[in-house]
C-alpha cells in the first residue's frame, strides 16, 4: 500500500526579489513498511522536502497523496489534524519541551489528538518502554543524556502510531557509539514494519536504510532500492 | 488542554515571582482600588443618607441659607432676614396643608452638675409640637409636653452620651443640672442616635423652647421645621409655607426667595451629586491601571512567545491547531490577569476589612464591585493576550523548529 505518493512537488521562494527553487518537481512513492534515505548535502532540498511530506510546509506546485488522500491545498486545522495522527517527526536537536518530564514530552502528541487520559498514559509509557526508558520516564530532558533525549523523541514519534516517521539528521548531535544505537532502534522499528524515512548527509547513516534516495539541486538523483 | 495551559502558566508565574507581581501590578491596583472606593463611597453612602433620613424623610426646614460653598454665595445671602418666632407663628396660622410646625432654637450653653460640667454644650429649645418629629424615642423617663412648654417649666431631655458625661455610671433622671446657671430637672434620657462619621450626635440637651424664652429672652433666629399633613403634600405645603413667608416679606413676584426650604430628598441630592464626583475620579483611576495594567501583560505575554517560539514549533509539529496555540497564550494571558485581580480583591477586602474593624463606619465589599473588577480583569487579559496570542498562532513552524533559545 502506498503511504506517500508525489508528483512534481515544487517549492520555490522568493528571496531578494529573485525566485529560488528550493525543490524541482520531485515524484516518489514510498510504500507501507519502506525504510528510506534521502541523501544530500546540504541546500540539496532534501530539508525542504521533509517539510512539505510532514505538513509543515505547503508546495508551490505539484501534488501530495498521503494514505491515498489528497493534502495539498488543506487548511491549518486539517493539516494539524493528519500532522497528529500520520506524521512522527524525529530532529536533529530532539525538540522535547524543556520544562516537562519525558513522559509528558511523549504524551504531548495524544493530548493533541485528543485521545483520553487514561489511555494517553499507558500509550506514553508504552512507547517509552519500546525505546528502552521505562526507568526514566519522570526525568526531565535535562537529567537525559544525548542519546537519551533522542530515546524520547523517538517514542514521541512513535506514540500515536503514525503512518510515517520523519527523521532529520537523528544522530547529527550524537556521538558515534551512541548513534548506533539509534541506527539500531530504526532498524528495529522498521523490522517491526514502521516506515521510516530518514534526511541524512552522511552515506554510513543513509547505509542503513534498504532505499536510497539521492537529492542534489532540488532533484531526485537517483533512487536505489537494495 | 485548557488546563494543561492553565498549569503551564501558573507554573511559571511560580518560578517568575517577582517577574509576574510586576506583571499584574497593574490589575492589583486596578481591582483593589476599585473594590476599596466602592466600599468606601457605598458605607458612607449608607451613613450619611441613614442620617439625613433620621431627620425625618417626610418633613422640610426653612432656613435663612443654605449649605454655602463659596464666598460668593455668601455675599449674596448674608443680609436675609432671619427666620423668626413671627414667622413660625405665621406658617401655623396661615399655611392650612402643615400639619405640624416645629420651632427650635439652637444655642451652645455650659451645663453643669454639682462634680462635672461641659462648656458649651449643643442645647436645642423646641417648641411643644416636638413630639411628631422625632426620630428617636426616650430611653429612661419621659419627654416634655406641650402644656409643660407653653409653661416654660424647667425640664430637661439629655443626649445618651451628654448623660454618661455629667452622670457617669448614675441614673441622670430625677437630677437636677444648671444650664447657664438656671436649674433645670432632668426628666429623661433619649435613646442613643448613634455617630455619623464617627461624630456622636447624642451630646445635647432637648428643653422645652417656652422655658428657654423665659430664661434667654427671644431668638434672633430660629430653625423652622414642617409636617405636611399627609406625606404627599410635601410640594404643596413648602409652596404654602414658602407664600406665607415671601408675604410677610413683602416680596414681588420675581423676587428670589430670602430662605431656603431644605426637605430630605435636597440633603439627599447634594450628597450625590458630589459622591458621583469621587466614582467619575474612581472611573479614571481604575481605567488608568488597567490600561497600563494591560500593556504591561501584553508586553510580557510577547516576550513569553519569544521566550517559548521554539516550544510553539515543537508543538505544531506534534500536531496543534493554530486555535490551540492561539488558546493556550490566551488562557495564560487570563490566568496572570486574574491573578492580578484576585491579589487586588485580597488588598481591597484587607484593608476594607481593617477599615471596618478601625472606625465606627460599616465598610463592606460590595458584591457588584467584585463582579466588574472581575469582568474588567478578564477583558484586559483578551485584549493584552490577543495580540501575543495571534502572533505565537501564526508563527511558522519550520522557523520556530529553528528558534535558537
Amino acid at each position: 500500500m502506498t503511504v506517500i505518493l508525489t508528483e512534481n512537488l515544487t517549492r520555490s521562494y522568493r528571496l531578494g526579489g529573485e525566485d529560488v527553487h528550493a525543490l524541482r518537481e520531485v515524484s516518489l512513492t514510498v510504500e507501507r513498511g519502506e525504510y528510506v534515505a534521502i541523501m544530500g548535502p546540504s541546500g540539496s532540498g532534501k530539508t525542504t522536502f521533509m517539510n512539505l511530506i510532514g505538513l509543515l510546509d505547503t508546495p508551490t506546485r505539484g501534488r501530495y497523496v498521503l494514505n491515498g488522500r489528497e493534502v495539498s491545498g488543506l487548511a491549518d486545522a486539517e493539516l494539524s489534524d493528519i500532522r497528529n495522527r500520520e506524521i512522527g517527526f524525529v530532529f536533529q536537536t530532539f525538540n522535547l519541551m524543556p520544562d516537562a518530564s519525558a513522559l509528558a514530552n511523549v504524551e504531548l502528541p495524544l493530548i493533541y489528538g485528543r485521545t483520553p487520559r487514561s489511555e494517553r498514559r499507558a500509550r506514553a509509557t508504552e512507547a517509552i518502554d519500546r525505546v528502552g526508558l521505562a526507568r526514566r520516564a519522570r526525568h526531565r530532558p535535562v537529567e537525559l543524556s544525548g542519546g537519551e533525549r533522542q530515546r524520547i523523541a523517538i517514542a514521541r514519534a512513535l506514540v500515536t502510531r503514525p503512518s510515517v516517521i520523519l527523521a532529520d539528521e537523528p544522530t547529527g548531535n550524537l556521538d558515534s557509539t551512541t548513534g548506533v544505537e539509534i541506527m539500531k532502534l530504526f532498524a528495529e522499528l522498521s523490522a517491526a514494519g514502521n516506515t521510516i524515512l530518514l534526511i541524512t548527509h552522511e552515506p554510513e547513516i543513509a547505509d542503513h536504510a534498504r532505499r536510497l534516495v539521492r537529492v542534489r539541486d532540488g532533484r531526485i538523483e537517483s533512487d536505489v532500492r537494495r | 488542554m485548557i488546563l494543561e495551559a492553565v498549569w503551564i502558566a501558573l507554573a511559571t508565574m511560580f518560578a517568575n515571582k517577582l517577574r509576574t507581581l510586576l506583571t499584574v501590578l497593574g490589575n492589583i491596583v486596578a481591582v483593589a482600588a476599585l473594590v476599596l472606593v466602592v466600599a468606601f463611597t457605598q458605607g458612607m453612602n449608607r451613613e450619611i443618607t441613614r442620617a439625613i433620613l433620621a431627620r425625618g424623610a417626610d418633613t422640610f426646614t426653612v432656613e435663612r441659607t443654605g449649605p454655602i460653598h463659596s464666598d460668593e454665595e455668601w455675599e449674596r445671602v448674608k443680609d436675609r432676614p432671619p427666620v423668626t418666632l413671627a414667622d413660625v407663628e405665621a406658617v401655623r396660622r396661615d399655611a392650612t396643608l402643615a400639619g405640624h410646625v416645629l420651632a427650635q432654637w439652637n444655642l451652645d450653653l455650659p451645663i453643669r452638675t454639682a462634680k462635672r460640667s461641659v462648656e458649651r454644650a449643643q442645647v436645642e429649645a423646641r417648641s411643644g409640637e416636638y413630639v411628631y418629629f422625632l426620630g428617636e424615642a426616650v430611653a429612661v423617663g419621659r419627654h416634655f409636653t406641650p402644656a409643660e412648654e407653653r409653661r416654660g417649666v424647667p425640664v430637661v431631655l439629655l443626649g445618651s452620651d451628654l448623660a454618661e458625661t455629667l452622670f457617669p455610671g448614675e441614673t441622670a433622671v430625677g437630677r437636677t443640672v444648671r444650664i447657664a446657671g438656671r436649674h433645670f430637672d432632668v426628666i429623661g434620657v433619649m435613646e442613643p442616635r448613634g455617630a455619623i462619621l464617627g461624630q456622636s450626635q447624642d451630646k445635647y440637651a432637648m428643653l422645652p423652647l417656652g422655658a428657654a424664652l423665659a430664661e434667654w429672652g427671644r431668638p434672633w433666629e430660629v430653625d423652622l421645621v414642617v409636617k405636611p399633613e399627609r406625606p404627599e403634600l410635601l410640594d404643596v405645603c413648602a409652596d404654602e409655607v414658602r407664600a406665607v413667608l415671601r408675604a410677610r416679606r413683602g416680596l414681588r413676584p420675581l423676587q428670589e426667595d430670602p430662605f431656603e426650604l431644605l426637605a430630605a430628598a435636597t440633603y439627599l441630592k447634594m450628597y450625590r451629586d458630589s459622591s458621583r464626583a469621587v466614582y467619575g475620579a474612581l472611573i479614571g483611576l481604575v481605567a488608568l491601571a488597567l490600561f497600563v495594567g494591560g500593556i504591561v501583560i501584553a508586553n510580557v505575554m510577547l516576550m513569553v512567545v519569544a521566550q517559548r517560539t521554539r516550544e510553539i514549533g515543537i508543538r505544531k509539529a506534534v500536531g496543534a491547531r493554530r486555535t490551540h496555540i492561539l488558546l493556550q497564550f490566551l488562557v495564560e494571558a487570563a490566568t496572570l490577569s486574574l491573578v492580578g485581580g484576585l491579589l487586588g480583591f485580597g488588598i481591597g477586602a484587607a484593608v476594607t476589612g481593617a477599615a471596618a474593624a478601625l472606625t465606627p463606619i460599616s465598610f463592606s465589599i460590595e458584591a457588584w464591585s467584585v463582579a466588574v473588577g472581575w469582568g474588567m480583569v478578564l477583558v484586559v487579559a483578551v485584549l493584552a493576550g490577543l495580540y501575543p496570542a495571534a502572533r505565537a498562532a501564526r508563527l511558522d513552524p519550520i522557523v520556530a523548529l529553528r528558534h535558537e533559545r
